[in-house]
């Protein structure tokens, strides 16, 4: 037997800490996705958390799911977390308001190992709500500003409407030192003067030389297959190639066996992967 | 694994030996049952055993003689269905702000699992090594884990579905047990034992073999002339085959199965799985689970529950995405996992050999036949 002993008191592993909504923000036009900034009642159990992370958030009643968190680790609590209305426990999230109660437990899964990317030059590909995981980096990455080169920021919804974190995209980011945001949609509409396309094209047409780079894609799988592709051609190899896989989680820790793809697990051994690493698990995604 | 059976090296050295007469074990429950909960396997009206907790109140009669009971012991360590806390939520009359009340789930006291066979008393150290070891305890189990007592009790005759020798276990094996029983007539014998070797191979099992219930239901020294009779017994034991696993000899497929992902043998084999999830449950090393909460009007409980890769519903994630839409992915994931996922995470196979899925799977679709099949394969 290893790790420290439970003899004493309640086990706690799945149980989460009471946290409290602060803040509900509204990312897209339909309201199909929230971010939601959440603050645990006791301070004492306040954790940090690494870019890529996840946790468990509990809507008492319902059940948990497993979400990345979206705010840099360098902004500290309350942590944010953007969450499409997909399903049941991320439906009964949506109902919530500020002031209600949830459960967190964290922050559980690797990283991006962004350390070790000292001095190279980052793109950063993601489409949707896959932009949620990658945000939380790309803030750790700013704040750490000089440490990199320069920075692609590529993105892409399904129209101007479903552009998430828009202050961000908008007002923040493109203010940041040798930070470029190329912005473009599936379906423009009257107002959308920018790019018309799917992510993946557009990609290409930018052209990031694979040259000391890195890059970072999060989406929906459809995206991220063609996003591949498209990377390969530039000349990306797969070891410069790093995405954030999602299955359906339970317990987040391991355990439960839900996420298991051969001998890894993705709550654990992941949610970060580079295309090498996932070359050599099943196909089964 | 590797502790006994044929040409092997002996077990562990035996900490303190006692000798029990047969008509005292009931009596020894009994009075065990009062200090700690008892898990055993049982007999109710003449129905095959189960293996569950022991209700000294109700007709329960210990059952030594079967081969195996119907389902695993693995509920003593990981329940069927167990909460994890219990939440309340309120709303302040005045201000009618919410506020909720969590509390977390107290451990139970200690548990005696008692009459384990050596294979069910393995597959707890095979499940150990899923919850007490990597990035997190899961502290849940450990909790139970810490003040379980395992008492096996060693098989005199291995039947047709028995295999435990296929993966370096045995009939008379020690692991995860710390006592072990030993029928003093030896295996083979097709009566009851008049009396059992109770030997320690733990501490925590010397301290249970000399507990004021143990001595009180007559457990007993061993006389000094049975010592060469005492070494006859367990070695036969330890050396006793599996007719099933002398058959199919040492399954090592490990390796094998590093290039079968992609082959048509799993959508062979599947074809007749009725997708019924009975081989996770009643397999002593199963765990995957699921946690859920139940309850109503702001209050209730979130469990973990029993939840097997083999439904279809298990991967199914909102949205509709399915990663393991067929049976024949979900037949795969299950073998693959115990015979080559687990072997390359934990180092050896998620199997005991206990034969439970040879004798409960409607369709004859259990892990021998596949560990035996995929050694022929191609590609």
């Amino acid at each position: 037997m290893s790790g420290q002993c439970a003899c004493t008191g309640e086990p706690r592993l799945l149980v989460p800490d009471v946290g409290t909504i602060v803040d509900v923000r509204d990312e897209t036009a339909s309201g199909d996705v929230k971010t939601f900034r959440i603050a645990l009642d006791d301070p004492q159990a306040e954790w940090k958390h690494l870019p890529g992370q996840c946790a468990m958030v509990s809507v008492f009643g319902v059940g948990e799911a497993m979400i990345s968190i979206t705010s840099s680790p360098t902004k500290g609590w309350p942590l944010e977390f953007s969450v499409k209305r997909v399903g049941r426990v991320t439906g009964a999230l949506h109902d919530l308001h500020p002031g209600d109660k949830v459960g967190l437990r964290g922050p559980y899964g690797n990283r991006f190992p962004a350390e070790e990317w000292k001095g190279r030059r980052l793109v950063f590909i993601a489409g949707g709500i896959g932009l949620a995981p990658v945000r939380c980096l790309i803030d750790w990455c700013l704040a750490h500003r000089d440490d990199f080169g320069h920075i692609d920021i590529i993105y892409g919804a399904r129209s101007p409407g479903d552009l998430c974190f828009k202050t961000d995209l908008f007002d923040r980011w493109p203010k940041e030192k040798d930070t470029e945001v190329h912005l473009t949609v599936d379906e423009g509409d009257q107002e959308w003067t920018g790019p018309v396309g799917f992510v993946p094209p557009f990609l290409e047409e930018i052209g990031p030389s694979p040259e000391n780079a890195v890059a970072v894609t999060c989406g929906p799988p459809i995206m991220i297959k063609f996003v591949l592709q498209a990377l390969a051609r530039l000349g990306f190899t797969d070891d410069q190639i790093v995405t954030t896989l999602e299955l359906k989680m339970q317990c987040g820790v391991g355990k439960c066996g839900r996420c298991n793809i051969g001998e890894k697990y993705v709550c654990v051994d992941g949610p970060v992967f580079t295309l090498s690493e996932i070359r050599e698990l099943p196909d089964e995604f | 694994m590797g502790e006994g059976g044929k040409g092997m090296a002996p077990g562990p050295v035996p900490r303190t030996t006692k000798l029990v007469e047969a008509s005292g074990l009931d009596g020894w429950l009994r009075a065990v049952a009062r200090e700690a909960r008892v898990w055993a396997p049982v007999r109710v009206d003449g129905r095959p055993p189960l293996f569950r907790e022991f209700r000294t109140g109700e007709g329960d009669r210990l059952d030594l003689e079967a081969v195996r009971t119907v389902n695993s012991p693995k509920g003593a360590l990981l329940p069927q269905t167990e909460p994890l806390m219990t939440y309340a939520m309120t709303k302040d009359a005045e201000s009618g702000r919410p506020s909720l009340d969590l509390e977390r789930a107290a451990p139970g006291g200690p548990v005696v699992v008692f009459g384990a066979r050596p294979c069910d008393a393995a597959a707890f150290e095979l499940l150990d090594k899923v919850f007490l070891t990597g990035d997190f305890v899961d502290d849940h189990y450990q909790a139970r884990r810490v003040k379980t007592t395992v008492v096996a009790v060693a098989c005199p005759r291995p039947d047709e579905a028995c295999f435990c020798t296929s993966f370096g276990l045995s009939p008379g094996g020690t692991r995860g047990a710390d006592v072990v029983l030993y029928g003093r007539n030896g295996p083979g014998v097709p009566v009851e034992t008049d009396a059992y070797y109770a030997v320690a191979y733990t501490e925590r099992g010397e301290a249970f073999l000399a507990a004021p219930a143990a001595r009180a239901a007559g457990v007993a020294d061993v006389p000094e002339d049975e010592g060469r009779r005492l070494e006859e017994v367990v070695s036969a034991f330890r050396g006793l085959g599996t007719p099933l696993g002398d058959r199919l000899g040492r399954i090592d497929v490990a390796a094998r199965l590093d290039g079968l992902f992609d082959h048509p043998y799993w959508e062979k084999v599947s074809a007749r799985c009725l997708s019924c999830g009975a081989c996770t449950f009643i397999c002593p090393t199963c765990y995957c689970f699921g946690v859920a909460d139940c309850g109503a009007l702001g209050k209730g409980v979130r469990y973990r529950y029993w939840d097997a890769c083999k439904l279809p519903h298990f991967m199914l994630m909102a949205g509709g995405h399915n990663p393991r839409p067929a049976k024949s992915n979900r037949t795969r994931q299950r073998f693959m996992h115990k015979l080559n996922y687990y072997h390359h995470r934990y180092g050896e196979y998620q199997c005991v050999g206990c034969g439970r899925c040879v004798e409960s799977c409607p369709v004859g679709l259990h892990l021998p036949l596949v560990a035996g099949e995929v050694r022929g394969l191609e590609g």
